[in-house]
Protein backbone atom coordinates (compact mmCIF):
# COMPACT_ATOMS: atom_id res chain seq x y z
CA UNK A 1 0.00 0.00 0.00
CA UNK A 2 1.55 3.21 -0.83
CA UNK A 3 0.36 7.04 0.06
CA UNK A 4 2.46 9.10 -1.95
CA UNK A 5 3.50 7.88 -5.49
CA UNK A 6 6.12 11.09 -5.76
CA UNK A 7 7.68 9.62 -2.90
CA UNK A 8 7.46 6.29 -3.92
CA UNK A 9 9.42 7.39 -7.36
CA UNK A 10 11.73 9.97 -5.09
CA UNK A 11 10.01 13.11 -6.85
CA UNK A 12 8.26 16.24 -5.54
CA UNK A 13 5.77 17.33 -6.73
CA UNK A 14 6.91 19.72 -9.33
CA UNK A 15 8.36 16.56 -11.23
CA UNK A 16 8.01 17.26 -14.89
CA UNK A 17 6.63 14.44 -16.82
CA UNK A 18 10.33 13.34 -17.90
CA UNK A 19 11.57 13.38 -14.61
CA UNK A 20 9.11 11.06 -13.68
CA UNK A 21 9.34 8.58 -16.56
CA UNK A 22 13.20 8.88 -16.05
CA UNK A 23 12.90 8.20 -11.95
CA UNK A 24 10.32 4.89 -12.66
CA UNK A 25 13.11 3.63 -15.30
CA UNK A 26 16.28 3.65 -12.88
CA UNK A 27 13.84 2.36 -10.25
CA UNK A 28 12.89 -0.18 -12.88
CA UNK A 29 16.41 -1.53 -13.28
CA UNK A 30 16.93 -1.56 -9.50
CA UNK A 31 13.18 -3.22 -8.37
CA UNK A 32 11.94 -5.55 -11.09
CA UNK A 33 11.99 -8.66 -9.55
CA UNK A 34 13.30 -10.89 -12.89
CA UNK A 35 16.36 -8.55 -13.44
CA UNK A 36 16.63 -8.91 -9.63
CA UNK A 37 16.27 -12.01 -8.84
CA UNK A 38 17.83 -12.89 -5.44
CA UNK A 39 16.07 -9.64 -4.79
CA UNK A 40 13.12 -10.52 -2.01
CA UNK A 41 12.30 -7.35 -1.09
CA UNK A 42 11.96 -6.35 -5.63
CA UNK A 43 8.73 -7.64 -6.28
CA UNK A 44 7.02 -5.46 -3.43
CA UNK A 45 9.26 -2.43 -4.60
CA UNK A 46 8.39 -3.04 -8.03
CA UNK A 47 4.23 -2.97 -7.26
CA UNK A 48 5.30 -0.14 -5.52
CA UNK A 49 6.56 1.64 -8.37
CA UNK A 50 4.78 0.53 -10.81
CA UNK A 51 0.96 2.09 -8.64
CA UNK A 52 3.13 5.02 -8.33
CA UNK A 53 4.24 5.33 -11.94
CA UNK A 54 0.53 4.22 -13.30
CA UNK A 55 -1.05 7.22 -11.45
CA UNK A 56 1.48 9.52 -12.48
CA UNK A 57 1.88 9.39 -16.05
CA UNK A 58 -1.51 10.00 -17.27
CA UNK A 59 -1.49 14.17 -16.53
CA UNK A 60 -5.18 13.13 -15.78
CA UNK A 61 -4.99 11.15 -12.78
CA UNK A 62 -1.90 13.04 -11.57
CA UNK A 63 -4.06 15.79 -11.49
CA UNK A 64 -6.99 14.71 -10.15
CA UNK A 65 -4.37 12.82 -7.41
CA UNK A 66 -2.48 16.13 -7.05
CA UNK A 67 -6.33 17.66 -6.38
CA UNK A 68 -7.45 15.29 -3.90
CA UNK A 69 -9.77 13.96 -5.50
CA UNK A 70 -8.27 10.32 -5.66
CA UNK A 71 -5.65 8.39 -3.58
CA UNK A 72 -3.21 6.53 -4.22
CA UNK A 73 -4.76 3.24 -3.73
CA UNK A 74 -7.05 2.49 -7.35
CA UNK A 75 -4.25 2.00 -9.01
CA UNK A 76 -2.35 -1.05 -7.54
CA UNK A 77 -0.93 -3.50 -10.03
CA UNK A 78 -2.91 -6.73 -9.91
CA UNK A 79 -1.02 -9.86 -8.93
CA UNK A 80 1.42 -11.18 -11.58
CA UNK A 81 3.66 -14.15 -11.58
CA UNK A 82 6.98 -12.96 -12.62
CA UNK A 83 9.75 -14.79 -14.78
CA UNK A 84 11.76 -15.46 -12.28
CA UNK A 85 9.09 -17.84 -10.57
CA UNK A 86 9.20 -19.99 -13.27
CA UNK A 87 13.02 -19.65 -14.06
CA UNK A 88 14.17 -22.36 -11.76
CA UNK A 89 11.21 -25.00 -12.95
CA UNK A 90 13.15 -27.84 -14.13
CA UNK A 91 10.78 -27.96 -17.40
CA UNK A 92 11.92 -24.61 -18.21
CA UNK A 93 12.85 -24.58 -21.60
CA UNK A 94 14.87 -21.10 -21.83
CA UNK A 95 17.52 -21.43 -19.09
CA UNK A 96 20.92 -22.34 -20.70
CA UNK A 97 21.16 -26.26 -19.99
CA UNK A 98 23.75 -27.06 -18.66
CA UNK A 99 24.27 -27.92 -15.00
CA UNK A 100 23.00 -31.27 -13.32
CA UNK A 101 20.95 -32.52 -15.76
CA UNK A 102 19.81 -36.10 -15.93
CA UNK A 103 22.34 -36.71 -18.79
CA UNK A 104 25.28 -34.92 -17.26
CA UNK A 105 28.01 -36.04 -15.28
CA UNK A 106 28.41 -34.01 -12.50
CA UNK A 107 32.27 -34.89 -12.49
CA UNK A 108 31.52 -32.65 -15.86
CA UNK A 109 30.85 -29.93 -14.44
CA UNK A 110 33.21 -29.57 -11.77
CA UNK A 111 36.30 -30.51 -14.10
CA UNK A 112 34.19 -27.66 -16.19
CA UNK A 113 33.83 -25.26 -13.22
CA UNK A 114 37.80 -26.46 -12.46
CA UNK A 115 39.36 -25.38 -16.16
CA UNK A 116 37.79 -22.63 -16.34
CA UNK A 117 39.67 -21.48 -13.01
CA UNK A 118 42.68 -22.99 -15.20
CA UNK A 119 42.14 -20.54 -18.10
CA UNK A 120 41.28 -17.78 -15.90
CA UNK A 121 44.77 -18.07 -14.26
CA UNK A 122 46.91 -19.04 -17.08
CA UNK A 123 48.26 -16.62 -19.94
CA UNK A 124 45.40 -16.60 -22.15
CA UNK A 125 47.42 -17.00 -24.98
CA UNK A 126 46.83 -20.34 -27.63
CA UNK A 127 43.52 -20.83 -26.85
CA UNK A 128 40.54 -23.32 -28.64
CA UNK A 129 41.57 -25.73 -31.04
CA UNK A 130 42.77 -29.23 -30.18
CA UNK A 131 45.69 -30.37 -28.23
CA UNK A 132 46.31 -27.35 -25.46
CA UNK A 133 46.58 -30.04 -23.22
CA UNK A 134 48.49 -28.50 -20.45
CA UNK A 135 47.04 -27.15 -17.64
CA UNK A 136 44.27 -25.91 -20.01
CA UNK A 137 42.22 -28.99 -20.59
CA UNK A 138 41.59 -30.18 -23.79
CA UNK A 139 39.57 -28.27 -25.96
CA UNK A 140 37.07 -29.19 -28.96
CA UNK A 141 34.22 -28.82 -31.27
CA UNK A 142 31.16 -30.70 -30.09
CA UNK A 143 29.80 -33.51 -32.58
CA UNK A 144 27.24 -32.81 -34.69
CA UNK A 145 23.41 -33.80 -34.38
CA UNK A 146 21.30 -35.16 -37.17
CA UNK A 147 18.01 -35.02 -36.86
CA UNK A 148 15.13 -35.62 -39.19
CA UNK A 149 12.10 -33.37 -40.38
CA UNK A 150 8.79 -33.19 -42.35
CA UNK A 151 7.97 -30.32 -43.16
CA UNK A 152 4.55 -29.48 -45.28
CA UNK A 153 5.18 -28.73 -49.10
CA UNK A 154 3.57 -25.05 -48.55
CA UNK A 155 6.25 -24.14 -46.15
CA UNK A 156 9.00 -25.53 -47.78
CA UNK A 157 8.61 -23.67 -51.13
CA UNK A 158 7.27 -20.50 -49.05
CA UNK A 159 9.67 -20.70 -45.94
CA UNK A 160 8.33 -21.27 -42.04
CA UNK A 161 9.23 -21.11 -38.98
CA UNK A 162 8.97 -24.38 -36.65
CA UNK A 163 10.53 -26.46 -34.15
CA UNK A 164 11.59 -29.65 -33.57
CA UNK A 165 11.54 -31.37 -30.03
CA UNK A 166 14.66 -33.33 -29.28
CA UNK A 167 15.04 -36.66 -27.72
CA UNK A 168 15.62 -34.67 -24.37
CA UNK A 169 12.42 -32.68 -24.28
CA UNK A 170 14.39 -29.63 -25.98
CA UNK A 171 12.76 -27.38 -28.18
CA UNK A 172 15.10 -26.45 -31.34
CA UNK A 173 13.35 -23.16 -33.41
CA UNK A 174 14.34 -24.16 -37.30
CA UNK A 175 14.09 -22.06 -40.03
CA UNK A 176 12.63 -23.38 -42.93
CA UNK A 177 14.18 -21.55 -45.82
CA UNK A 178 12.39 -20.37 -48.73
CA UNK A 179 12.54 -22.87 -51.20
CA UNK A 180 13.59 -26.02 -50.02
CA UNK A 181 13.55 -29.01 -51.43
CA UNK A 182 13.08 -32.68 -50.64
CA UNK A 183 16.43 -34.30 -48.84
CA UNK A 184 17.79 -30.86 -48.27
CA UNK A 185 20.05 -30.50 -45.01
CA UNK A 186 19.72 -27.42 -42.89
CA UNK A 187 22.73 -26.65 -40.95
CA UNK A 188 21.95 -24.91 -37.70
CA UNK A 189 25.41 -23.50 -36.15
CA UNK A 190 25.84 -24.07 -32.60
CA UNK A 191 23.07 -26.11 -32.08
CA UNK A 192 24.52 -29.76 -31.72
CA UNK A 193 26.22 -31.47 -29.26
CA UNK A 194 28.62 -29.38 -26.59
CA UNK A 195 31.83 -29.06 -27.12
CA UNK A 196 34.61 -30.22 -24.62
CA UNK A 197 36.68 -27.94 -22.68
CA UNK A 198 35.00 -24.60 -23.38
CA UNK A 199 35.41 -25.33 -27.01
CA UNK A 200 32.12 -24.62 -29.53
CA UNK A 201 29.05 -26.79 -29.83
CA UNK A 202 28.44 -28.89 -32.88
CA UNK A 203 25.70 -27.68 -35.12
CA UNK A 204 22.47 -29.70 -35.75
CA UNK A 205 21.90 -31.20 -39.57
CA UNK A 206 18.53 -31.52 -40.40
CA UNK A 207 17.55 -32.77 -43.29
CA UNK A 208 14.21 -32.18 -44.45
CA UNK A 209 11.22 -34.48 -46.19
CA UNK A 210 8.93 -32.35 -48.02
CA UNK A 211 5.32 -33.57 -47.96
CA UNK A 212 3.52 -34.04 -50.99
CA UNK A 213 1.11 -31.17 -52.00
CA UNK A 214 -2.36 -32.95 -53.04
CA UNK A 215 -2.73 -30.66 -55.92
CA UNK A 216 0.97 -28.73 -56.66
CA UNK A 217 3.72 -30.38 -57.82
CA UNK A 218 7.37 -29.47 -57.48
CA UNK A 219 9.86 -29.41 -60.64
CA UNK A 220 12.82 -27.80 -60.16
CA UNK A 221 11.79 -23.88 -59.00
CA UNK A 222 8.81 -24.49 -61.72
CA UNK A 223 5.57 -25.30 -59.69
CA UNK A 224 3.23 -27.65 -61.88
CA UNK A 225 -0.15 -28.65 -61.50
CA UNK A 226 -3.16 -30.13 -63.30
CA UNK A 227 -6.59 -27.37 -64.19
CA UNK A 228 -9.83 -28.53 -64.98
CA UNK A 229 -11.48 -26.20 -67.42
CA UNK A 230 -14.97 -26.87 -68.87
CA UNK A 231 -15.70 -27.94 -72.84
CA UNK A 232 -16.88 -24.59 -73.26
CA UNK A 233 -13.86 -22.51 -72.08
CA UNK A 234 -11.95 -24.90 -73.65
CA UNK A 235 -13.75 -23.74 -77.11
CA UNK A 236 -14.12 -20.48 -76.50
CA UNK A 237 -11.09 -19.41 -74.43
CA UNK A 238 -11.56 -17.30 -71.25
CA UNK A 239 -10.69 -15.99 -67.72
CA UNK A 240 -10.32 -18.43 -64.96
CA UNK A 241 -8.81 -18.45 -61.67
CA UNK A 242 -6.05 -20.92 -60.95
CA UNK A 243 -4.53 -21.66 -57.64
CA UNK A 244 -0.80 -20.89 -57.32
CA UNK A 245 1.62 -21.13 -54.25
CA UNK A 246 0.95 -17.54 -53.34
CA UNK A 247 -2.80 -17.49 -53.81
CA UNK A 248 -5.34 -17.91 -56.57
CA UNK A 249 -4.13 -16.02 -59.59
CA UNK A 250 -6.20 -14.81 -63.04
CA UNK A 251 -4.81 -16.92 -66.00
CA UNK A 252 -6.26 -16.61 -69.97
CA UNK A 253 -7.66 -19.26 -71.84
CA UNK A 254 -6.94 -18.89 -75.24
CA UNK A 255 -9.86 -20.26 -77.20
CA UNK A 256 -9.72 -23.41 -78.98
CA UNK A 257 -7.49 -25.03 -76.10
CA UNK A 258 -6.94 -28.71 -75.72
CA UNK A 259 -6.13 -31.11 -72.83
CA UNK A 260 -2.59 -31.35 -71.57
CA UNK A 261 -1.68 -27.80 -73.06
CA UNK A 262 0.62 -25.92 -70.78
CA UNK A 263 0.00 -22.48 -69.80
CA UNK A 264 3.00 -20.83 -68.29
CA UNK A 265 2.54 -18.11 -65.51
CA UNK A 266 6.11 -16.60 -65.08
CA UNK A 267 7.47 -15.80 -61.62
CA UNK A 268 4.69 -17.72 -59.87
CA UNK A 269 7.00 -20.70 -59.37
CA UNK A 270 9.52 -20.70 -56.42
CA UNK A 271 11.39 -17.97 -55.09
CA UNK A 272 14.37 -17.82 -52.75
CA UNK A 273 17.63 -17.12 -51.51
CA UNK A 274 20.24 -17.24 -54.22
CA UNK A 275 17.53 -17.18 -57.18
CA UNK A 276 17.84 -14.51 -59.08
CA UNK A 277 14.51 -14.96 -60.26
CA UNK A 278 11.57 -17.24 -59.44
CA UNK A 279 10.68 -19.75 -61.02
CA UNK A 280 7.23 -20.25 -63.41
CA UNK A 281 3.90 -22.04 -62.58
CA UNK A 282 2.89 -24.33 -65.27
CA UNK A 283 -0.57 -24.78 -65.41
CA UNK A 284 -1.41 -27.95 -67.56
CA UNK A 285 -5.02 -27.91 -69.12
CA UNK A 286 -7.39 -30.36 -68.27
CA UNK A 287 -10.70 -30.35 -70.13
CA UNK A 288 -13.83 -32.05 -67.82
CA UNK A 289 -16.89 -32.83 -69.17
CA UNK A 290 -20.44 -32.00 -67.62
CA UNK A 291 -21.56 -33.93 -64.81
CA UNK A 292 -24.86 -34.93 -66.81
CA UNK A 293 -25.10 -36.24 -69.99
CA UNK A 294 -25.99 -33.11 -72.07
CA UNK A 295 -29.24 -34.16 -74.94
CA UNK A 296 -28.69 -30.02 -77.08
CA UNK A 297 -24.55 -30.46 -76.94
CA UNK A 298 -25.24 -34.17 -78.01
CA UNK A 299 -27.58 -33.57 -81.07
CA UNK A 300 -25.73 -30.39 -81.94
CA UNK A 301 -22.37 -32.57 -82.07
CA UNK A 302 -24.28 -35.08 -84.01
CA UNK A 303 -24.40 -32.51 -87.02
CA UNK A 304 -21.74 -31.08 -86.02
CA UNK A 305 -19.29 -33.98 -86.74
CA UNK A 306 -21.14 -34.48 -90.24
CA UNK A 307 -19.41 -31.21 -91.79
CA UNK A 308 -16.42 -30.81 -89.72
CA UNK A 309 -14.62 -34.35 -89.46
CA UNK A 310 -11.17 -34.16 -87.80
CA UNK A 311 -8.59 -36.78 -87.01
CA UNK A 312 -6.07 -35.67 -83.95
CA UNK A 313 -4.45 -39.35 -84.82
CA UNK A 314 -3.95 -39.09 -88.11
CA UNK A 315 -0.66 -38.14 -87.59
CA UNK A 316 -0.03 -40.01 -84.26
CA UNK A 317 2.63 -42.97 -85.37
CA UNK A 318 4.17 -40.80 -88.00
CA UNK A 319 7.86 -41.39 -87.66
CA UNK A 320 7.53 -43.79 -84.70
CA UNK A 321 9.01 -47.22 -85.30
CA UNK A 322 6.34 -49.77 -84.95
CA UNK B 1 1.65 -27.12 -14.25
CA UNK B 2 -0.33 -28.45 -16.88
CA UNK B 3 -1.91 -24.99 -17.66
CA UNK B 4 -2.64 -24.26 -21.48
CA UNK B 5 -3.12 -21.01 -23.08
CA UNK B 6 -3.64 -19.58 -26.91
CA UNK B 7 -2.68 -17.23 -28.91
CA UNK B 8 -6.08 -15.59 -28.33
CA UNK B 9 -5.86 -16.28 -24.18
CA UNK B 10 -2.26 -14.33 -24.24
CA UNK B 11 -2.72 -11.11 -26.06
CA UNK B 12 -6.23 -10.78 -23.61
CA UNK B 13 -4.26 -11.73 -20.32
CA UNK B 14 -1.09 -9.69 -21.49
CA UNK B 15 -2.51 -6.30 -22.07
CA UNK B 16 0.00 -4.10 -23.12
CA UNK B 17 1.04 -7.22 -25.66
CA UNK B 18 -0.27 -6.90 -29.27
CA UNK B 19 -0.81 -9.76 -31.60
CA UNK B 20 1.50 -8.34 -34.31
CA UNK B 21 4.38 -7.99 -31.34
CA UNK B 22 3.49 -11.75 -29.89
CA UNK B 23 4.01 -12.82 -33.46
CA UNK B 24 7.27 -11.14 -33.89
CA UNK B 25 8.84 -12.31 -30.48
CA UNK B 26 7.77 -16.17 -31.67
CA UNK B 27 10.18 -14.75 -34.70
CA UNK B 28 12.97 -13.95 -32.93
CA UNK B 29 12.75 -16.48 -30.67
CA UNK B 30 11.89 -14.62 -27.24
CA UNK B 31 9.41 -17.07 -26.76
CA UNK B 32 9.13 -20.50 -27.07
CA UNK B 33 5.47 -21.72 -27.33
CA UNK B 34 4.55 -25.10 -28.11
CA UNK B 35 3.32 -25.83 -31.93
CA UNK B 36 -0.21 -27.31 -32.03
CA UNK B 37 -1.73 -27.75 -35.09
CA UNK B 38 -1.99 -24.71 -36.54
CA UNK B 39 -1.36 -22.73 -34.08
CA UNK B 40 0.68 -22.10 -30.48
CA UNK B 41 0.09 -23.23 -27.12
CA UNK B 42 1.43 -21.01 -24.27
CA UNK B 43 2.33 -22.41 -20.66
CA UNK B 44 2.18 -20.38 -17.81
CA UNK B 45 6.14 -19.81 -18.42
CA UNK B 46 5.67 -18.07 -21.83
CA UNK B 47 3.33 -15.35 -19.88
CA UNK B 48 5.55 -14.32 -17.47
CA UNK B 49 8.08 -13.84 -19.68
CA UNK B 50 6.00 -11.80 -22.36
CA UNK B 51 5.25 -9.66 -19.45
CA UNK B 52 9.01 -9.29 -18.10
CA UNK B 53 9.61 -8.54 -22.42
CA UNK B 54 6.51 -6.06 -22.15
CA UNK B 55 8.72 -4.54 -19.73
CA UNK B 56 11.47 -4.14 -21.09
CA UNK B 57 10.06 -2.71 -24.19
CA UNK B 58 7.27 -0.61 -22.90
CA UNK B 59 8.85 0.60 -19.46
CA UNK B 60 12.43 0.55 -20.40
CA UNK B 61 12.04 1.84 -24.33
CA UNK B 62 14.37 -1.27 -25.58
CA UNK B 63 14.95 -1.81 -28.88
CA UNK B 64 15.04 -5.24 -30.47
CA UNK B 65 18.41 -5.62 -29.92
CA UNK B 66 18.93 -4.62 -26.38
CA UNK B 67 16.20 -6.96 -25.40
CA UNK B 68 17.73 -9.95 -26.82
CA UNK B 69 20.73 -9.15 -25.31
CA UNK B 70 19.30 -8.56 -22.01
CA UNK B 71 16.70 -11.74 -22.27
CA UNK B 72 19.99 -13.81 -22.88
CA UNK B 73 21.44 -12.28 -19.76
CA UNK B 74 18.19 -13.24 -17.63
CA UNK B 75 18.56 -16.67 -19.09
CA UNK B 76 22.31 -17.06 -18.35
CA UNK B 77 21.75 -15.44 -15.01
CA UNK B 78 18.98 -18.26 -14.25
CA UNK B 79 21.32 -21.09 -15.35
CA UNK B 80 23.88 -19.67 -13.31
CA UNK B 81 22.03 -19.21 -10.03
CA UNK B 82 20.48 -23.15 -10.62
CA UNK B 83 23.92 -24.36 -11.00
CA UNK B 84 24.92 -22.51 -7.87
CA UNK B 85 22.11 -23.77 -6.01
CA UNK B 86 22.80 -27.33 -6.85
CA UNK B 87 26.74 -26.82 -5.81
CA UNK B 88 25.22 -25.78 -2.57
CA UNK B 89 22.72 -28.88 -2.01
CA UNK B 90 25.36 -31.01 -3.04
CA UNK B 91 28.02 -29.49 -0.51
CA UNK B 92 25.55 -29.39 2.29
CA UNK B 93 25.43 -33.13 1.79
CA UNK B 94 29.07 -33.73 2.30
CA UNK B 95 30.68 -34.39 5.93
CA UNK B 96 30.95 -31.42 8.54
CA UNK B 97 35.20 -31.57 8.22
CA UNK B 98 34.89 -31.33 4.18
CA UNK B 99 32.00 -28.42 4.34
CA UNK B 100 34.29 -26.72 7.11
CA UNK B 101 37.04 -26.51 4.50
CA UNK B 102 34.98 -25.12 2.01
CA UNK B 103 34.10 -22.52 4.02
CA UNK B 104 37.13 -21.41 4.54
CA UNK B 105 38.70 -21.67 1.05
CA UNK B 106 35.44 -19.94 -0.10
CA UNK B 107 36.09 -16.85 1.59
CA UNK B 108 39.87 -17.01 2.43
CA UNK B 109 40.75 -17.15 -1.31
Amino acid sequence: MLNDPYEALGLTRTATADEIKKAYRKLVRSSHPDLNPDDAQAEARFKAIGSAYDLLKDPETRARFDAGEIDASGVERPQRQYYRDFADASDNTYRERRGFGENVNPEDIFADILRNRARGAGTGAGTGGFGGFEGRGFVARGPDARYALDVAFMDAVRGAQTRITLPDGQNLSVTIPQGTQDGQTLRLRGKGHPGYGGGPAGDALITVTVRPHPVFRRDGDDIALILPITLDEAVLGGKVTTPTIDGPVGLTIPPGSSSGQVLRLRGRGVGGAGRKTKGDQRVELKIVMPSKPDDGLRDYLAQWRKTHGYDPRADLMKGAET
Amino acid sequence: MTDQFTEDDVVAAVTRLTRPQLIRFIEVDFVRPLRAGDGYVFRSVDIARLELLCDLSCDLDLDETAMGIVISLVDQLHAARQDLANLVRVIDTLPDDLRARIGSDWTGS
